[in-house]
């Protein structure tokens, strides 16, 4: 649709085409008058022309008629009878008398033989010594001779009285051609005074006319009237405009300024926040009542508006903030973060990013209620506020907090975390009914101002990674993620290298890592991935945090899987008891997860393949899983639950669970280093397992030192039973390698 | 005025216009080297006297009087004859102006007339009246007086008057002029006063001249002597004269003439009186001597 055109444009073009039409119409009106003019003009140029042609028939006539008097005048016989005397009648009586008319120039009289009777005239020598025309009765032409020497000849015989056929001689007359018209003719069209001849020389009557030239007489009533007619027109036009003007400006007036004042009105009210209460001032009731409406209008939706700002604000602060604690949430953290990206292009400065992370929360909720855990996240912001001085905290999980803070150097960051650390643990939780001690991970990364600018990105998941590590570790909470190691540091372009490697399957090496069945001499083998970027070999724990922020967890355990598929097709499997595969939650939780393991199928029968998993899962999912995982078990996987016991362990669902293996991590174990109390419980604990069906596997053994604990905690028979996985047996390697390690391979316990 | 005057006034009047068709132009050259004289001619009863009907001075037979006489007369049973005197101009037609060129002489008039008379002879009227009007008169009387014949039985004289210098707006400058011009045999005209042109009279000396002897005296010498019956008709109020109509009128009746006066008439005997002339006119040539 096409841009709609002001009011006053509308006006402009109105004013325009209404000249135009104006002009028009006046135009035609001057023409049509001009038209009638000539029309007029050419019926009196008309009718002079008949009155000239009238006229010379008229003075025709009657100098045929004077002519024909004249030589039936008595004193005309006598001077023909008795020319003696002619001298003296001419000069004395002949223009005293009444047949000498008044534009009679000359008159003479001419014997039988044509010849003038004795030139008796001084003043006019018009008429010819000698009559050179025969006429057989009168004739007539004009002389012309320039420049207003019209002379009208008559020449008329003269016929005997006594005997008529007989001439006597005969009369000629000089007439003054336009004397005579002028007394003898009188004109109402032609103009007498512009009459003249066009031509000079001899005119014979029946070209007279045409050698006349003639004008109309001026009609100073017509052209007076058209001059009237003209200025009336001339006056109508401008009259016209005037009053069009009038209108225009008049209607502008009533109708355009009102809209332009509604339009400024609405202009203002568009611009203006505030209440107007504007009185106003219009000639149309009709605008007074659109202005009122629009004043109305707008007061009520500044009145909406306040309250949608306030509803938006609302939303907005519900938007970005936890419902929970009051803390901002993800989102706010997420546009904070923007900003912080934009500000430290301009102005660079140092940031640290904390990720607080509670440790076996879901323990809590699962064994004192959601309230409960609810309870402890309020109570932990509670503390983070007071220790970071309630700026930038966020809660960006269900038991995940965190703190980004600028300006901060690395050693204030520690000391802030530690003290933070110290609060939590000196909370007292235990008002709550709670009887385990609350604990928080930190991973914490800090990048100075110089590398902001270019390698902000990285930092969130390298806290990610630090709070990541942070829990893996046994007695410090606190991790810095430090790249001192450039090898195992990952780099933008290192992080590009990873996720290509994950879509395009390059670059990734399946690494096996054996677990030893201390009686049997078994040997089974936990696979892991790492990703060749670079000249870096990425390890799984770094690859895991960046597989789980860009949510290719199912992309990677296929292609996890598919490798492991290519390792089995390309490997000889003999004496290789197991292989175990850990999927990621969200892969576990697919209903496809009975397909993925199908192509394992056919090698179940040289090798067992063991799916591991965390207990949590089963926890949270219990028909899921069952139904699953004793589809799986059923085909002849096996199923292991890592972690065991480290979060939510309910020892009474464990006899329900389809596991085959549980694994607990070696760190458990050194709780009974405490005191007695907690030896005593995790021996009995490890002996409770050990006497179900279930396969033990004691993970992270490192050290021999480790070995030798849980030696001591248990008989040689609960050891046989056991199953140990760790540096001390064995670094996860390319390949599988078979080796043949025994328990006297090992240390003895002392 | 009676009955019977009227009756046959009124039955003349009716019958005029069937008149007129009787009437006829003659022209007749008198002599030769004469313009040819042009008159108006009625033929009558042969028993009756033929009628001649001279107009005045200037005048053509269609002067009013003349022609309003000729026609009752014809009405009456006369042979009527109402010359033009061609006054030089070849069958004149109307009457010569005061400033017209006069190249006529009394004697060339006396001559037209005496022509038609004989001509009326010559048609075998043995009888014939003279009815002269004004210088007509003069005119007749100097051609009767004068003249030796038989055929004239009566003169007819109306309104007679005389051409004398003192009384009839002749000057005896131009008397003298005219004279004087003769003697120098300047014959080219000139412009005088005559009878009723004043200053304007353009005549030959000759012409001029010729008709200054028909003074008073001449006329009352003429009726003097006229041995033919003369009857004069003057109107008393006539004032066309150089002197009063009653002094001229006692002179006239002191000569042989019979003098008749109509009362109240003028010169032209305009209206009434014309009719009254009309019946004395009769009433004289039906008169026996």
């Amino acid at each position: 649709m096409k841009s709609p055109i002001q009011a006053r444009y509308y006006i402009l073009g109105l004013f325009l085409i209404a000249s135009l039409l104006l002009t028009l119409l006046g135009q035609y009106l001057y023409l049509k008058g001009d038209k009638i003019q000539q029309e007029v003009q050419q019926q009196a140029h008309e009718q002079a022309s008949n009155e000239l042609k009238k006229s010379l028939a008229h003075i025709f006539e009657l100098v045929n008629s004077e002519a024909a008097a004249l030589a039936n005048w008595d004193e005309i016989h006598l001077q023909f009878a008795q020319p003696s005397y002619y001298y003296y009648w001419h000069s004395q009586r002949l223009q005293t008398s009444d047949f000498f008319k008044p534009y009679y120039l000359e008159l003479e009289l001419y014997d039988k033989n044509r010849q003038k009777f004795s030139s008796t005239s001084e003043r006019y020598l018009d008429l010819p010594e000698k009559l050179t025309l025969q006429p057989a009765n009168i004739k007539k032409y004009i002389q012309v001779q320039p420049p207003r020497k019209e002379i009208l000849i008559v020449s008329q015989p003269v016929f005997q009285r006594a005997n008529p056929a007989e001439i006597d001689g005969y009369i000629a007359i000089a007439i003054d051609f336009f004397k005579l018209l002028e007394t003898e003719a009188g004109f109402n069209y032609l103009d007498f005074e512009k009459l003249f001849f066009n031509r000079s020389g001899i005119i014979e009557p029946q070209d007279l006319f045409s050698a006349l030239e003639f004008q109309i007489i001026p009609m100073p009533v017509n052209e007076r009237l058209w001059d009237l007619i003209a200025k009336s027109i001339f006056e109508f036009f401008f009259a016209s405009l005037i009053i069009l003007v009038l209108v225009l400006v008049v209607a502008g007036w009533i109708f355009i300024w009102p809209i332009h004042k509604l339009s400024s009105h609405l202009k203002r009210l568009t611009t203006t926040n505030t209440t107007i209460n504007s009185a106003p001032n219009y000639l149309v009731t009709e605008f007074t009542g659109l202005h009122n409406q629009l004043t109305d209008y707008h007061n009520e939706l500044l009145s909406s508006k306040a309250k949608m700002a306030e509803k938006n604000q609302q939303l907005w602060n519900l938007l970005r903030q936890d419902s929970l604690t009051g803390l901002a949430n993800i989102r706010a953290l997420e546009e904070f973060w923007q900003i912080i990206s934009e500000e430290v292009q301009e102005h660079p400065f140092d940031i640290s990013y904390l990720i607080f992370d509670c440790d076996q929360f879901s323990f809590y909720n699962k064994n004192y209620s959601h309230q409960i855990g609810d309870q402890i996240i309020i109570e932990t912001a509670g503390i983070l506020q007071k220790v970071f001085n309630s700026t930038s905290i966020y809660r960006v999980g269900i038991d995940r907090f965190v703190v980004i803070l600028t300006n901060t150097s690395l050693a204030q960051v520690e000391q802030l975390a530690n003290r933070s650390l110290q609060q939590i643990a000196s909370h007292p939780f235990e008002k709550l009914g709670i009887l385990e001690k609350v604990s928080f991970s930190i991973g914490i990364s800090h990048m100075p101002a110089k590398e902001t600018k270019n390698h902000l990105e990285v930092l969130a998941k390298q806290a990610q990674i630090a709070v990541f590590k942070a829990k893996q570790q046994i007695s410090n909470r606190l991790n810095f993620y430090q790249a001192p190691d450039e090898n195992n540091s990952i780099n933008k372009s290192q992080l590009t290298v990873i996720l290509d490697s994950i879509y395009h399957k390059d670059n990734i090496k399946l690494y096996f890592q054996p677990i030893f069945d201390l009686n049997k001499n078994h040997v089974f083998y936990k696979s892991s991935i790492k990703i060749q970027a670079e000249d870096n070999l990425v390890d799984y724990l770094d690859i895991y945090p960046i597989i789980k922020q860009h949510h290719l967890e199912e992309k990677f355990d296929s292609v996890f899987l598919e490798k492991l598929l290519e390792k089995l097709q390309t490997t000889s499997l003999d004496n290789i008891k197991a292989v175990s595969i850990k999927l990621s939650t969200k892969t576990l939780l697919q209903p496809y997860l009975i397909d993925l393991f199908e192509p394992f199928l056919g090698y179940l029968k040289q090798i067992n393949i063991i799916i591991e998993l965390k207990e949590s899962i089963i926890t949270q999912h219990p028909d899921l899983f069952t139904f699953n995982l004793n589809k799986l078990r059923r085909q002849g996987f096996l199923i292991a639950i890592e972690q065991f016991a480290e979060e939510s362990t309910n020892l009474m669902s464990l006899p329900k669970l389809p596991v085959d293996f549980i694994k607990l991590d070696q760190k458990i174990l050194q709780l009974a280093e405490d005191n007695p109390i907690n030896q005593k419980f995790i021996a009995n604990f490890l002996k409770m397992l050990l006497a179900t069906p279930v396969k033990i596997v004691v993970t992270q053994v490192e050290t021999q030192y480790q070995l030798d604990q849980i030696f001591d905690l248990l008989d040689q028979e609960e050891i046989n039973k056991l199953l140990v996985q760790g540096s001390l047996f064995g670094k996860p390697e390319p390949d599988l390698v078979i080796e043949n390690r025994t328990r006297s391979g090992c240390r003895e316990p002392s | 005025m009676n009955k019977n005057l009227f009756q046959k006034l009124l039955l003349f009047s009716l019958c005029l216009f069937s008149l007129n068709s009787f009437a006829k132009t003659i022209e007749i050259k008198i002599s030769e080297g004469s313009p040819i004289a042009k008159a108006r001619y009625s033929e009558g009863n042969e028993n009756q006297p033929a009628l001649l009907f001279l107009h005045g001075y200037l005048a053509t037979h269609q002067f009013p009087l003349i022609q309003n006489l000729q026609d009752y007369f014809n009405f009456e049973g006369y042979t009527t004859l109402a010359p033009t005197l061609s006054l030089q101009v070849p069958a004149r037609d109307n009457s010569l102006n005061c400033n017209s060129l006069h190249l006529h002489t009394l004697a060339q008039d006396l001559a037209e007339i005496e022509g038609w008379v004989n001509w009326l002879k010559e048609k075998g009227h043995q009888e014939i009246v003279l009815i002269g009007h004004s210088a007509g008169s003069i005119q007749l009387l100097e051609l009767a007086a004068t003249r030796s014949g038989s055929e004239i039985k009566k003169i007819i004289l109306t309104s007679l008057l005389f051409l004398d210098p003192d009384e009839f707006n002749i000057n005896k400058l131009d008397i003298e002029k005219a004279r004087q011009k003769i003697i120098q045999n300047d014959f080219s005209p000139d412009t005088y006063s005559f009878i009723f042109c004043i200053d304007n009279y353009l005549a030959t000396p000759e012409s001029f001249l010729s008709y200054l002897p028909l003074t008073q005296q001449r006329v009352l010498d003429n009726l003097a002597n006229i041995k033919i019956p003369t009857f004069v008709i003057m109107g008393s109020k006539d004032d066309r004269l150089g002197q009063p109509v009653e002094d001229w009128i006692k002179q006239l009746n002191q000569t042989s003439g019979k003098i008749f006066v109509i009362e109240n008439a003028n010169h032209f005997f305009s209206g009434e009186h014309e009719y009254i002339l009309q019946h004395r006119l009769q009433k004289i040539i039906e008169t026996k001597d």
